[in-house]
Order: structure tokens, then sequence, then C-alpha cells
């Protein structure tokens, strides 16, 4: 018997591809024979052992377990079903294409196909995981009747202390001095691609709203890759000028590495999101991992993954926005309350709690027990 | 008396900061629209399409062809060939132009209908919002 994780990308520093590779991890340390197999795959991940293109996968076995990851359309929707195995669904949802009608309709046209694709598939697979609750009612809405296990992203939260004992690259670097030469100006991160599902105009919307009713002086870091969305991202860079703020006001990283992105959770002061559509949303949970307070719109799955903590707006003024963020940036007994919050949340993303809960869900599925050697592992519960 | 202020969450805490929200709520107002065009600092579809025509329009004929008439046999054939391929140049020429035509009268058409889909999207954010008024719902 082998676990064959099966995805279109495995890119390096994505969410869906970080908890492909964790959950390899996991799998190996518990004695299973276990591979990736992606269409493509990042040059930095193709040294890796068991990482395989899709194209050099032989024939499963019929107790061969197939967990498949999916998240946009694609030609291996189409082939899953011809493949042997048990088949199993990772799903990690698929943006609605209405968001980006305009700005690339290659991208909108993936995640038509995707959520077609999806639905199309409902009758295929024996089982399947869900980041969040969110995305478990999807699937039940588009009439799936296997037995649905909501587990959230495995996120190695080790990486992010490893990253910072590396040699600094520049982009690093280059950030730290525009930090060092404004300390009078407190951050305001956004951490995410840039796509108009993550309503970027909206974060830029709000620090206008801020420059008109406070004095203090503050940065939007819009941290992210605007990739495929250049459109989007020039229409941002318009808004932000049309509104009268400068590059010092609204930062646009672009594309930036790892450990550039830790600077920025490092250097923020708060994280505000405003997107619209969230199958997770795993910068929430980086954020309470560095003690960031954050303020998001209450959207998809983002409140879920929230829980308890943070502040969530019901509503998109950006005077509102900003009153919440001049509070949370001045008043220190909310601060401290909103943190001490957050930690108690983050206790339930924690690497052996997720770990547990995909194990317990997973045996549950499969009928398969999983037991890492020497793990110490203990089950919390969700609430 | 409130309740303990020791024990409240974020989330009483931020509603006990800031009590006037209905007041903020809405006291900003905007100078620009997100996606207007005319805040674009980058051209538009068709205006740089109508440009790149104007460009074309002005080369549109190689000039002059080789009119050697009292030329040799030989720069006659030479003259043969450059007027051919002048030809050849100012043929294709022309259909590129037509084919830039068509592309700004479609660009230009495109504008149109985003104009029209701006405005029924309007009139349809009214009726919505006319209808959850009349249904309670304005949540």
């Amino acid at each position: 018997m082998r676990i064959i994780q099966l995805l279109t990308t495995l890119a390096f520093g994505d969410a869906v591809s970080n908890d492909c590779l964790a959950i390899y991890e996991l799998l190996s340390r518990c004695g299973i024979k276990t591979a990736i197999y992606a269409e493509n795959i990042d040059r930095k991940l193709q040294s890796l052992p068991n990482v395989k293109p899709f194209s050099r996968l032989g024939r499963l076995s019929s107790d061969d377990i197939v967990l498949y990851r999916l998240s946009t359309g694609t030609a291996l929707n189409r082939m899953i079903r011809g493949l042997g195995g048990r088949k199993f669904i990772i799903y990690h949802n698929t943006t609605p294409p209405e968001y980006f009608y305009g700005y690339s309709g290659r991208t909108a046209s993936l995640c038509s196909d995707g959520i077609a694709q999806t639905a199309e598939l409902k009758d295929v697979f024996e089982g399947g995981f869900c980041d969040s609750d969110y995305n478990r009612r999807v699937l039940l809405e588009m009439g799936y009747k296997c037995p649905l296990a909501v587990r959230p992203i495995l996120i190695p939260f080790d990486d992010y202390d490893n990253v910072l004992r590396k040699e600094v690259p520049e982009d690093s670097a280059e950030l730290s001095r525009i930090f060092a030469a404004t300390p009078e100006r407190r951050n305001i991160l956004f951490v995410g691609r840039i796509a108009p599902n993550k309503k970027q105009e909206d974060l830029i919307s709000m620090v206008y709203a801020y420059k008109q009713l406070y004095d203090d002086k503050v940065r939007l870091i819009l941290a992210g890759n605007p990739s495929g969305l250049e459109k989007y991202n020039e229409k941002l860079r318009d808004y932000a000028s049309a509104l009268g703020l400068d590059e010092e006001e609204i930062l646009f990283t672009g594309q930036i590495s790892f450990r550039a992105i830790v600077d920025c959770y490092k250097a923020a002061d708060c994280f505000v999101s405003m997107s619209e559509h969230e199958g997770f949303c795993v910068p929430l949970v980086e954020a309470m991992y560095f003690d960031l307070p954050l303020l998001a719109y209450d959207s998809s799955a983002v409140g879920e993954t929230a829980g308890d903590a943070g502040i969530l707006l019901s509503e998109k003024d950006p005077a509102v926005a900003a009153a919440y963020v001049h509070e949370i940036l001045n008043n220190n007994r909310l601060r401290e309350t909103m943190i001490k919050e957050q930690r108690e949340r983050l206790k339930y993303f924690e690497y052996e709690n997720v770990s547990r809960i995909f194990m317990e869900e997973f045996e549950r599925m499969t009928g398969i027990s999983l037991s890492p050697d020497g793990a110490d592992i203990k089950i919390r519960n969700k609430e | 008396m409130g309740p303990d202020a020791s024990i409240l969450s974020s989330r009483e805490l931020i509603c006990e900061a800031v009590p006037d929200i209905d007041r903020i709520r809405g006291s900003v107002s905007l100078p620009a629209v997100f996606g207007d065009e005319n805040i674009s600092r980058s051209r538009g579809l068709a205006e740089s399409v109508l440009c790149s025509i104007e460009v074309i329009r002005e080369k549109k004929e190689v000039i002059p062809s080789y009119l050697g008439r009292k030329a040799g046999l030989s720069g006659r054939i030479f003259g043969f060939f450059v007027n051919y391929s002048v030809r050849q140049q100012n043929k294709l020429n022309a259909e590129y132009l037509a084919v830039a035509d068509e592309l700004a009268r479609l660009a230009e058409e495109r504008r149109n209908l985003e104009l029209q889909l701006d405005c029924l999207r309007s009139k349809l954010e009214r009726i919505k919002g006319k209808t959850m008024c009349d249904s309670g719902d304005a949540t």
C-alpha cells in the first residue's frame, strides 16, 4: 500500500504545496511508503526524494491511496476518474471566476473549469478532507455524498524561525532599509497574492480614510505576487495615486522571498484583510504566530479560521476599518487582549494538533491507522 | 454597573473603545473610484490601438517605386523586382491597416459595452437595494 498525493502544481512557498510537503513528511514519519506527483514542479523542489512528475505515475494497485488536491481547473481533474486505487479529495476551494473578469480571462477560465470539474467529480471519491467547514459546505452544495472531514492546513511554523538563521537575500535587506528609514510610520500588513478576490483596493481606501481621520502616520504593506494579474495590480497603483497616497504610504512589495515575507510580519504593527474569498486564509494564522493583532472582513472561511480571536468586520466602510485600526494601534489594553486571544487560538493550528486531527480523520476514512514514531501528539478540541 | 473590564474579550473591548461607530460610518468620502478609467495612468486598449493606427496610416505607402525607364535591361529587371516588392509591401500594409481598423472598431465597441454594463450594474444595485429595503433586510 502506498499513499500518493496528486496535485497540479507543487510550488515553493504556497500554502497548498507547504501543506502537501508537511503531509508527506508526516506520512514518511509514520513509516508509510508515500510520494508526491504533480504536473508542474518548482525547480527548487525537483531534487526532493519521491517528488515526481505526474507523467511518471505508474499503475496504481487497488489498495493504494490517492490524496487528490483540488483547487483549480486542470487536465488532472479529467484524468483522476480513470486512475486506480482508493481516491480521496483534499479540497482547497476555488475562487469564483467573476472576480477575474476584466483582469485575466485565463484565470477566470481556470476557476470556472475548476468549479465545474469539482462538481463533476462528486461521485469519484471515497471521502474528503476540507481545509475548513466553509469548504466542506461548498462540496456538500455540489452534491458530494462521501464522508467529508474538516482538517486545517498543516503549517510548519519552524520554517519561519529557521529562515531567519539563513543568509539575508537582497529583497529582505531592501525592505529593512525602507522600514528603518521611516521608523515613525506604523505598518499595516496584508500578505496574499495581488488578486481581485483579496480586495486590496479596500485596504487602500482604508489607508486614505485613516489619513483623513488621524494624525499618526501609517503605511500599508501589500506583500504579494501580482504575476498573471498585472492589470489589477496596475489599477491598484492608479487608485492609490488618485487618492494621493505615495510609495511611503502604500508599499507594493511584488514577489518577494520567504525571508522578506517573514521580515514584513516582524516589521508590522497589525494585520488587516479585506478579502472576500478564502478557503482557509493561512496569513491569518501567520499573523497570530507573529503576535500581530488582526482585523479582517468576515467572509467565506475567514471568521472560521480566526475563531474567537481577532476583530471581524461585517462591513466594508473605510472609515470604520480605519477607526478600528487606529484603536488597535493605540490601545495597549486592546492589543494585549487580542494577542492573548490569538495565542490561544493558535494552539489549535499547532503542528502537533493539526497532524493529530489529520491522522484521526485519515483513520476514520480509510481504516488505516497512522502513528508517527516517538511523536508526542496531543489532540485539542476545535472550540 | 457594566461588565468587569478585566474579562472583556477584544471584540467587546473595541465596541467599548469605539462607541461612536455610527457617526464614523460613511464619514470619509473617497475622491476616486477604484477601476475608473479616468484615473488610469496607463492608456486604454482603444486609445493604444488608435495611436498605432495613425502611425501605420502615415507610413502605409512605400514610395518612391523604381521608375528607371531609361535603364538598361538589368536595370529594368531590377526595377521590376523593386516595384513588385513595393507593391507587395503596400498591399500588406493596406491589409494590416484594415485589420487595425477592425481592431479599433472592436475596442471602441468593447468600451461602449463596458459603459453599458456599468450602467446596468448600477441599475441592478439600485433594484437590489430597493428589494432589500422592501423586505426589511438591509443588513
